[in-house]
């Protein structure tokens, strides 16, 4: 039981310790490691679909396919989640405004899913708005962009200096960690073709996301009749 | 729901041809197996083209059924008249799910039964329009609106060719619409259990 104390305490504090210390960015090399940030995001506007394989809290498990598109130049999106006959699940539109559930059937119908699934559609898919209030580089040699939301949660952007592999951190305005994805490959405009999700707290969850295909839609990009990319 | 339609609109087959309710029936009847292809186009208000899926159906009766995509995510679902199972592929590797959705799938399936004998009339879910012609078509419409929340409508059009359903139409509200098209259509093969219970 005397050893149960510190192994707790450092859990508590691990999962308490809040977003590493960044040694700052030259001032020459800022605008270059902000952008290899912003990346690691899709292109504003875009329509994309994708698998999601879910695991979910109390050992369930299901696969669905995920319908996303945004708009106002990324700062607004509007998803959909299908069950793999096609049925809509879910239908939501988010933007800093707020949130409209379009649809949503039971079991999903609950109080928060919808709320939980735009968070993870904002971080998946939206580059942080505004000013990072740090540019530089953690421990691991990564460039890390950090943003801090309205609400007091940080969001960190880390990208591998090889390998084309990122990492997006989400701490609450406790410095609790609440989310993180990591992301691989490339399919088109920094859409990756792979992203993990991974949901801590009481009711963990983890999603991994495939892309099916994805249209670019805005202006400059085709329009909104693009043509669509099959992911490889 | 889906599955319900797609099962239901395939074991029309062998109708002759939609001149009444009863003719339906008769013809469901003499069916024991079948196997199509389809094509799925799923139409989406933030989508500027289908999403298009493809893959194969089989039935067996008294209650089997294997329902499979190829595209755009491999996975199959299966039932053998008991237990509903679903894989997809993952890694390379099937993989079965698990969750209170398979539970859900159940209910579809018992509604599936009743359509089975081709007694769209005598659904308790929905109400059925047959509209004979060339084509002819069958409209089904929730009696519940707990049901019409997520279905407002479907639209089952038979092929000309006796034994053939051409597509299935499932209209989810004013925006968002399935459309299935069957393929190669076969009737009364000999399809061993491993169909209905191997991914």
């Amino acid at each position: 039981m005397k050893a149960t104390v510190p192994i707790a305490a450092v859990v508590t504090l691990l999962a308490c310790g809040g977003p590493p210390r960044l040694a700052p960015a030259a001032p020459e090399v800022r605008d270059e490691a902000l952008a290899r940030c912003l990346g690691v995001f899709p292109a504003p506007d875009f329509r994309a679909v994708h698998s999601i394989a879910a695991a979910l809290p109390g050992g369930a498990t299901g696969v669905f396919l995920g319908v996303s598109a945004t708009s106002d130049g990324g700062r607004s999106f509007r998803g959909n989640l299908l069950s793999l006959e096609g049925m809509v699940l879910v239908d939501i539109e988010w933007s800093p405004e707020g949130l409209v559930v379009h649809r949503a059937l039971p079991p999903l119908d609950g109080e928060g899913f919808a709320a939980g699934m735009a968070a993870d559609m904002r971080l998946l898919l939206l580059r942080p708005s505004g000013t990072p209030r740090e540019v530089g580089e953690d421990g691991d040699g990564r460039v890390v962009c950090r943003w801090v939301r309205g609400d007091g949660a940080i969001q960190d952007v880390g990208v591998a200096v090889a390998g084309g592999e990122w990492t997006t951190t989400l701490w609450d305005a406790r410095g609790v960690e609440s989310r993180r994805v990591r992301g691989s490959g490339s399919a088109r405009d920094g859409f990756a073709s792979r992203m993990e999700l991974t949901a801590s707290g009481e009711n963990a969850y983890s999603l991994v996301l495939e892309l099916v295909e994805v249209e670019a839609s805005g202006v400059g990009a085709g329009g909104v009749s693009g043509e669509p990319v099959a992911a490889p | 729901m889906l599955l319900a339609v797609l099962a239901a609109g395939v074991l029309l087959a062998g109708a002759g041809w939609g001149e009444s309710w009863e003719a339906i029936r008769e013809a469901a009847a003499s069916v024991r197996t079948v196997r199509a292809s389809f094509v799925q186009e799923k139409r989406l208000p933030i989508l500027t083209r289908p999403l298009r899926s493809e893959g194969t159906f089989a039935f067996r009766r008294p209650g089997s059924i294997r329902w499979e995509y190829r595209t755009p995510v491999e996975s199959v679902l299966l039932t053998d008249g008991g237990d509903v199972r679903r894989f997809t592929k993952q890694d390379g590797e099937w993989t079965a799910e698990a969750g209170a959705g398979m539970e859900a799938m159940r209910v579809v399936l018992d509604e599936v039964a009743a359509w089975m004998s081709g007694r769209f009339d005598e659904s308790a879910a929905f109400a059925a329009t047959l509209t004979p012609g060339s084509p002819t078509v069958i409209e089904l419409v929730p009696r519940e609106e707990a049901i019409g929340r997520f279905v407002t409508r479907i639209v089952v059009t038979l092929a000309e060719t006796a034994g053939a359903v051409a597509s299935i139409e499932i209209f989810e509200g004013a925006e968002a619409s399935t459309r299935i098209e069957f393929q190669g259509l076969e009737l009364n093969a000999d399809l061993g259990d491993a169909v209905f219970t191997t991914p």
